[in-house]
């Protein structure tokens, strides 16, 4: 009798090697979150095929509300008062030289490589996004705290916003160029800026008003995902990012009043479970054969990013009078990359499939490497920066 | 994906939705306020104390006098339970608000019943505030680990008085607890 792999069975698979991942990963002094993706990893379709390819595909619910709430904590790091204390000025001078640093090298490498100019820039701007998800983890698994933290989940917010624009700027003459109508081709931006940030502002005004009235925490959670739930379903309905909308919503409800911050720190730890299954799910689609197939331009691409991201940060410090720990190490902690890369790369893939099967080529070879060792150089910028604490009181979940 | 801007009467509908439902809850949420004249948080505080005047300096030795206080008139827990338990809630995230107000907060298993304590520091406290500000009024809220409602409800309060600018400025003016008190009653009331 053929026995099918069951979907809920994968699940549970993926909870339980994730946790023990994490454990060992504890142990062996390196985030959890690079725990839970090598074991999705070697569990996966790409390793040793203990969950075939098309259960995973059938669990990208977990992932739309694990990335929901991380996004959504990514906005809550818009609170008026902290931006203000960072300095908002100091925050678009560290991502304005970022970006461009990411920019100038990575699409400057590849138009060396002989690449075309528009392909260039296409692939300059995915560089420029860092994943959320991987970073805001490894902040609290180690609790760090000072300049380098404060100024870290709101660069990665304005990091991925600036990517997803810079990308449909540039997308737009691609398909100018293609013979799209101009109209509705300029408008694309203008609508999904806009009408994310709306809607997720509206969403963000009913979770606050929700929150004054709980009567227990687990309710906060469920709150919390039903909102981002309905807001990453509308951003599907509507064509818009889903990712604006989940931001948006947390910065509205960080903004709104001060319960939210009271209460929300305590009911992280019943999302635990939701994050593990998220990154061993994660770790399930790395195309783990596709690095050896990476070639020169994947390596161009991790170094220019690398480079970029780096210098960019460094000038910037230097700049706008910094802290030395911000200028010096804030760089190697933006490198983690992921889900917002791939989607960008197979959004091309799906338009235009000659020139997005080079782009999700070098995307998926390179986030094996960026979203493996990204968390680690998370953890090593913020050790050197000396933001977590000695006595490393992490929990042994 | 090509661009595709959706049909603009799908959009309405969908902004609308979402509109009658945030005037729905905003008109809930305004009944229920005009009930209630119940606050967790003045039942909790204590008539016979005082408001505390702090002496620490620090944010850490101010939770450790604040827990001092607290342990003199609660049987359980003692005072370094209290004092690890506010630490732990500290360290996962500060307490400290804006406008010179911190929370420190905890629950605890066998706490009889909640406990929550008024006390000034004039000088002002580093505690990590949201605005970077210092913390001159500092609410200590203790409650028993089964009753997390007790908790969110004080915490919810706080939080209204705090975003009330006369009643920030009556927390700092109070000669004793009944005007804290009093301060407090009038913005659960008239939310």
């Amino acid at each position: 009798m053929d026995i099918q792999i069951d979907e809920i069975f994968s699940l549970g698979l993926a909870i339980l090697m994730g946790l023990l991942a994490g454990k060992l990963a504890y142990r062996l002094k390196i985030p959890r979150v690079t725990g839970y993706l090598l074991m999705g990893l070697l569990i996966g379709p790409h390793f040793t095929g203990l969950i075939p390819e098309d259960v995973v595909k059938n669990l990208d619910v977990i992932n739309d509300i694990a990335l929901g709430l991380i996004l959504f904590a990514i906005g809550n790091e818009f609170e008026w008062s902290h931006i203000r204390r960072i300095g908002l000025k100091n925050l678009l001078i560290l991502a304005a030289f970022e970006t461009f640093g990411v920019l100038v090298l990575v699409s400057g490498g590849f138009l060396l490589l002989g690449y075309d100019l528009v392909l260039s820039l296409l692939i300059g701007t995915i560089a420029v996004a860092t994943a959320p998800a991987a970073t805001l983890l490894v902040v609290r698994e180690y609790h760090s705290k000072g300049p380098l933290t404060d100024r870290l989940l709101a660069l990665v917010a304005v990091n991925n916003i600036l990517a997803m624009v810079l990308f449909r700027v540039i997308y737009s003459f691609v398909h100018l160029g293609n013979g799209a109508d101009p109209t509705s081709t300029m408008l694309q931006p203008i609508y999904e800026v806009v009408v994310s940030v709306v809607l997720g502002v509206i969403l963000g005004k009913l979770l606050s008003l929700w929150e004054k009235h709980l009567d227990e925490l687990p309710e906060l959670l469920l709150v919390i995902i039903g909102v981002v739930l309905i807001g990453t379903g509308f951003a599907r309905m509507l064509h818009l990012p889903p990712m604006l909308v989940a931001m948006a919503a947390g910065a509205t409800v960080a903004n709104s009043s001060y319960v939210h911050r009271l209460i929300y720190v305590e009911q992280r730890q019943l999302e635990q479970p939701i994050y593990i299954a998220f990154f061993v799910l994660a770790g399930l689609s790395l195309h783990v054969e596709m690095l050896l197939k990476m070639g020169i331009a994947g390596v161009v691409y991790l170094v220019a990013r690398l480079i970029g991201k780096v210098s960019g940060i460094w000038f910037a410090g230097r700049y706008s009078g910094q802290p030395t720990e911000v200028s010096n190490f804030l760089g190697i902690t933006l490198l983690c990359q992921a889900g917002v890369a791939i989607g960008l790369s197979y959004e091309v893939l799906a338009d235009y499939p000659e020139m997005g099967q080079m782009i999700t080529a070098i995307v998926l070879a390179t986030v094996i490497l960026n979203e493996t060792i990204g968390p680690y150089l998370v953890k090593l910028g913020l050790t050197m920066a000396k933001e977590i604490p000695d006595t490393d009181s992490v929990d042994q979940g | 994906m090509a661009p595709s801007i959706p049909d603009p009467v799908l959009m309405g509908l969908a902004i609308s939705i979402s509109l009658v439902l945030l005037a729905t809850m905003t008109l809930l949420n305004r009944m229920k306020r005009k009930r209630s004249d119940f606050s967790y948080l003045t039942n909790a505080m204590l008539g016979g104390v005082d408001i505390i005047r702090l002496r620490s300096r620090t944010k850490n030795d101010a939770i450790a006098e604040l827990a001092g206080h607290a342990s003199s008139v609660l049987r359980w827990p003692d005072e370094y339970t209290i004092l690890h338990g506010l630490v732990e809630r500290e360290e996962q995230m500060t307490t400290g608000l804006e406008a010179g107000i911190a929370v420190p907060h905890a629950r605890f298993t066998k706490l009889g019943r909640s406990l929550v304590l008024f006390a000034r520091s004039e000088k002002g406290i580093d505690w990590d505030c949201m605005d970077g500000g210092l913390a001159h009024i500092i609410f200590l809220i203790l409650t028993p680990e089964e009753d997390e409602k007790a908790q969110l409800k004080m915490l919810a309060e706080l939080s209204a008085c705090a975003e009330n600018q006369e009643c920030r400025n009556l927390f700092h003016s109070a000669t004793d607890c009944r005007d804290v008190v009093a301060a407090i009653l009038k913005v659960v009331k008239t939310q």
